[in-house]
């Protein structure tokens, strides 16, 4: 079995879920409470990745990294190197499409706390950012769980934006699914099936895992 | 006084619902303020404005020399920085945490614990300290709630509903509970609430709101009984409200008819020829014998209709050429011994006859 292509893909999907809660969380909170006009031309683009094909993503994403973009020309000339085919080329690509799978269920968790008790803890001269952290992430940390567990779980299993923007470069971009087509390619079928056997016993035992503990530690206080 | 509340301020929605908070002159110092008026008609959107979140438009909300919004200034503070006491209508208790944890939440580290078991104590709350708000009987959360509003000690309370979350026979048990608690605040109170026994039992003051402005304020009392014009008195649930037209006035003395029958009434000012009689339940005397000489201005000869026994007063519905409503105690009903169909003298003084101009 090719254990450095998996202790890749968790270290990936560990990188995208920790990026996802920093960037995600503000995001979802922001989504939820925003009473703006134009919030649903923001929530259209973050649900974009689930409808868009993956080959489509990575090749605009490959692009926009690429030494024609702007983008792509300043990381270069701050880093010495281009994005794609990196670790750190992969990751933004993984943030990117998995953004949906942490950013909706956040942001449904969110929104499910009453406003009042977020107003009461303002009146009571408690700072905007000591209430997200004091009342509205305690209440809604059930949600916030799954949008982790859903984007490390989407991050692990994911391939044709890896693929795109990363290639196939053993230990910097080959990942568990790359690995597996490998595989086949090469009709390795028994270090196929262990590898996808693993796959799937991890991706089933998380979301298990998860599942369980939701319906035990979900509401552990009933609201009313 | 130095923390008097004193505010004027508009808060628009669209183009024809305006919410105007006028405040000034009332919330003097300490003393419940009871702001009243019909469902939807506001009262909420005030008390919002006055805790920093909602911005109103126009105006100033000022608490003794302190301005807290301004729109010619330019200032609105926080609601960090205002930092009112707001019992919300349904508490609105962190779920997570305890009864301790929710009043401890906005208090800095120094001096918590002192000041927190000073709550739970004058609050009633030790026994349930460690529990969790669910755990909890309604007016032991309504305790909760008013102790976290007030254990950082702000320069005023605001009540929004606070029996609406409770059952018709709880409110009635703890609205003297609540009395005693606001009489102890030394900060003005202002309470919002629809509920006509609620506002004479807890308030000294009464504003009337309704769609969106203020009608009227003044001490409790006054404003049920001597409503500015028809549409208080119909707000404030003056019983009797009769259509009348005023045929006389001689030294302050008005005689209007009503239905075909004269009444004598005190009209200090100016109402006009067409009046609404307004005549509160309790004025109403019922008499069965007719031939008593007595200083009651107003005599009618009136039938019982209907009786509806109420707690404390039974509702005795008349027919005394007009409709007409008296408010009696069980002891009174069962010594007049009234039955639908008796035949009645009814007496009202003429003080107790309020006119006011018919819109």
């Amino acid at each position: 079995m090719d254990w450095q292509a998996v202790w890749l893909s968790v270290r990936l999907s560990a990188c995208t879920t920790l990026v996802l809660v920093l960037l995600g969380l503000p995001l979802a909170y922001w989504l939820a409470n925003s009473r703006w006009r134009g919030k649903f031309f923001v929530e259209a683009v973050v649900a974009l990745p689930i409808v868009l094909p993956p080959t489509v993503l990575g090749f605009y994403l490959l692009v926009a990294m690429g030494p024609l973009s702007p983008l792509g020309r300043l990381y270069t000339s701050v880093f010495g190197h281009g994005l794609p085919f990196t670790f750190q080329g992969l990751l933004l690509a993984s943030v990117i499409y998995s953004l949906p799978f942490a950013v909706q269920p956040f942001a449904a968790a969110l929104a499910t706390v009453d406003r009042r008790l977020l107003e009461a803890s303002w009146c009571l001269r408690v700072s905007r950012l000591a209430t997200f952290f004091r009342v509205a992430l305690p209440l809604a940390w059930p949600g916030v769980l799954s949008g982790m567990v859903l984007s490390f779980a989407h991050t692990m299993g994911e391939f044709g934006v890896v693929l795109m923007i990363g290639g196939n470069i053993g230990g910097v971009t080959r990942t568990v699914s790359i690995s597996i087509y490998d595989q086949v390619q090469t009709l390795n079928y028994a270090a196929a099936n262990w590898t996808s056997l693993l796959l799937l016993a991890f991706s089933f035992s998380v979301l298990v895992l998860t599942y369980g503990l939701q319906r035990r530690l979900a509401f552990p206080w009933p609201t009313r | 006084m130095a923390n008097a509340l004193s505010a004027q301020f508009s808060r628009r929605y669209s183009v024809d619902t305006v919410i105007r908070g006028d405040l000034s002159g009332s919330l003097q110092g300490h003393g419940v303020t009871v702001l009243f008026g019909p469902s939807g008609c506001g009262k909420t959107t005030v008390l919002r404005c006055l805790a920093g979140l909602e911005m109103p438009q126009a105006g100033y909300i000022r608490l003794g020399t302190e301005t807290w919004f301004d729109s010619g200034q330019g200032v609105n503070l926080t609601p960090q920085q205002r930092g009112v006491g707001l019992v919300f209508q349904d508490y609105a208790l962190f779920p997570h945490l305890s009864v301790t944890g929710n009043i401890a939440y906005g208090l800095p580290a120094a001096g918590r614990r002192r000041r927190v078991s000073e709550m739970l104590q004058r609050f009633d709350l030790g026994a349930v300290a460690h529990q969790r708000p669910a755990q909890l009987s309604g007016g032991q959360q309504q305790r909760v709630a008013l102790a976290r509003a007030l254990v950082g000690q702000p320069s005023l309370l605001l009540l929004d509903e606070p029996f609406s979350a409770l059952d018709a026979a709880l409110r009635d048990r703890l609205r003297g509970e609540l009395r005693d608690y606001l009489a102890g605040c030394d900060i003005p109170v202002l309470l919002v609430t629809h509920d006509r026994n609620e506002a004479i039992a807890l308030g000294d003051e009464l504003i009337v709101m309704s769609g969106g402005t203020v009608r009227q304020s003044g001490p409790v009392l006054n404003v049920f009984n001597r409503p500015a014009d028809a549409e208080v008195a119909r707000i404030v649930q003056v019983e009797n409200l009769l259509p009348g037209s005023v045929v006389d006035v001689t030294d302050e003395l008005a005689t209007v008819e009503v239905g075909g029958t004269r009444l004598v009434a005190v009209a200090p000012g100016q109402v006009g020829k067409d009046v609404v009689v307004c005549v509160r339940g309790e004025e109403v005397i019922l008499q069965r014998d007719d031939s008593i000489a007595s200083s009651v201005r107003n005599r009618l000869h009136a039938r019982v209709v209907s009786l509806r026994p109420g707690s404390p007063l039974t509702r005795v519905e008349l027919d005394a050429g007009f409709p007409l409503f008296a408010y009696v105690t069980q002891p009174a009903c069962d010594e007049l011994a009234l039955r639908p169909g008796l035949a009645l003298t009814v007496l009202i003084k003429a003080p107790a006859i309020h006119l006011v101009a018919r819109d």
